[in-house]
């Protein structure tokens, strides 16, 4: 089977490429069904904790069920390949990665699986960055993802930075992309 | 809320403090069982396990809610709130969030009374610290569930909060203890869990080390929701198994119309 991260670019400037596969009917209804599953808990308990603790639960289940090989200690690219092609792609997800390093990786993501035009867009967000920090710190149980935005072509697109070994300042990371999108939920109330 | 009536209280059984979900279950549920509980958001498994905990004896979990948040509801309930011990892992983990959050605020306050010249100094050689390393919840779980007196009654409200936080095999092999735990305390053990977040593997897992599965369900017809309770697993009571259609009233839970699959 191809693997669908191509390695494009010279040594000064590389970048691998993703493409979308087949998609996967049952990822797809999992992730619908989880987010459903978290915009119910939400509705019940009033607190955006419910919507990363479900999206976090979910990345985790998701890399249990779907890859298969666990060594006992992870590379980054041992994490990345697997995640990409068994889990991001067949979710019609393309993913550039900018940098791939042990300690770093960086991700532009162009088709987001975030409903952007969605009345829950913020809660989508939220539930897309605990779903990726679940699917990571499966690998790396101290490792942070660290979520931003960067222009491409003119376009906002959403960047993912996986830290193996994040320093001290990232430590509030998860609670600040929280907090960013439920002030966000707030403010389109 | 209505106890369980003497006559049905058996020897060997523990009363869910459910008079009908005693009679579905024949009796209640037998010492040293572990019991998993399915649910969907709005099924209300959070109001069943607190009106099971209102049984008394309880070592009870809390993740999603304080301590007093579930005692404020028992009170709503007008449920008499007996001996329970909490182990507030809810507050614990905000607690912890907003040490970090302090700490992350206070590092940059300081920073920002510097002067340039010391800025620049500071910034060269640190970045703002915070206390590393958090709380193992899941240890916490352990140890506790580890010395428990006999005949408690463990609750665990929810393994979701665990399973956020924890590779699912590692969630799975402390379940596993608690259960071997449990069965030699001759208690009860009640997890809670939301049902089709973890993926169907890790449900049939968990249903598998279960000794009885009790699942809520909502389904909404029309403008109407109508909620079952069904007992679909009962380790050697095969009998036991049903359906019951349940709903939410001022006194918690009311179960009507119990149906028997087998």
């Amino acid at each position: 089977m191809a693997l669908t991260i191509k390695e494009i670019g010279d040594e000064k400037r590389k970048v691998w490429i993703t493409q979308p596969r087949e998609i996967n009917d049952t990822i797809l209804k999992r992730r619908e069904q989880a987010f459903h599953i978290a915009m119910g808990k939400l509705k019940e308990h009033n607190n955006p904790e419910t919507v990363m603790q479900t999206a976090e639960a979910f990345g985790r289940g998701l890399f249990s069920d779907f890859i298969q090989e666990k060594p006992t200690r992870w590379t980054m690219e041992e994490w990345i390949k697997p995640v990409v092609e068994k889990i991001f792609n067949p979710m019609g997800t393309a993913a550039t990665f900018t940098k791939i390093t042990e300690e770093e990786a960086k991700s532009v993501v162009f088709r987001c699986p975030i409903q952007q035009k969605s009345k829950e867009a913020c809660s989508h967000c939220s539930f897309s960055y605990g779903f990726v920090r679940g699917l990571f710190r499966s690998a790396f149980p101290n490792g942070e993802v660290v979520m931003g935005n960067i222009m491409v072509d003119g376009a906002p697109m959403c960047e993912f930075t996986f830290k193996t070994n994040p320093t001290d300042e990232y430590d509030m990371e998860r609670e600040r992309v929280k907090q960013l999108f439920t002030k966000q939920n707030m403010d389109e109330k | 809320m209505k106890l369980a009536s003497d006559s049905m209280a058996r020897e060997g059984v523990i009363s869910t403090g459910i008079e009908k979900l005693d009679r579905l279950l024949e009796g209640g549920i037998p010492k040293g069982f572990t019991t998993l509980i399915l649910g969907s958001p709005g099924s209300a498994t959070e109001i069943l396990v607190k009106q099971i905990s209102c049984i008394g004896n309880i070592l009870y979990f809390t993740t999603e809610e304080s301590k007093d948040e579930v005692t404020n509801t028992m009170k709503r309930f007008s449920w008499k709130i007996p001996d329970i011990d909490f182990v507030d892992i809810s507050s614990l983990y905000y607690e912890n969030i907003l040490k970090g959050e302090q700490k992350r605020v206070s590092a940059y306050e300081q920073r920002s009374k510097m002067k340039l010249k010391e800025l620049i100094e500071i910034s060269s050689s640190t970045v703002p610290t915070t206390e590393k390393g958090q709380e193992d919840y899941l240890a916490i779980l352990s140890n506790k569930v580890k010395k428990v007196p006999d005949g408690k009654i463990i609750i665990v409200n929810s393994l979701d909060f665990f399973l956020s936080q924890y590779p699912q095999e590692e969630v799975l092999k402390t379940i596993y203890a608690a259960k071997v735990a449990n069965l030699q305390s001759r208690g009860a053990l009640f997890t809670v869990m939301t049902k089709g977040v973890h993926g169907d593997l890790f449900e049939r897992k968990m249903e598998g080390l279960a000794d009885c599965v009790l699942e809520l369900d909502v389904i909404q017809k029309g403008s109407a929701f109508e909620r079952f309770l069904s007992v679909k697993k009962m380790r050697n009571y095969a009998k036991k198994i049903g359906i019951a259609r349940y709903a939410i009233d001022d006194s918690g839970f009311v179960l009507e119309m119990i149906e028997r699959i087998m």
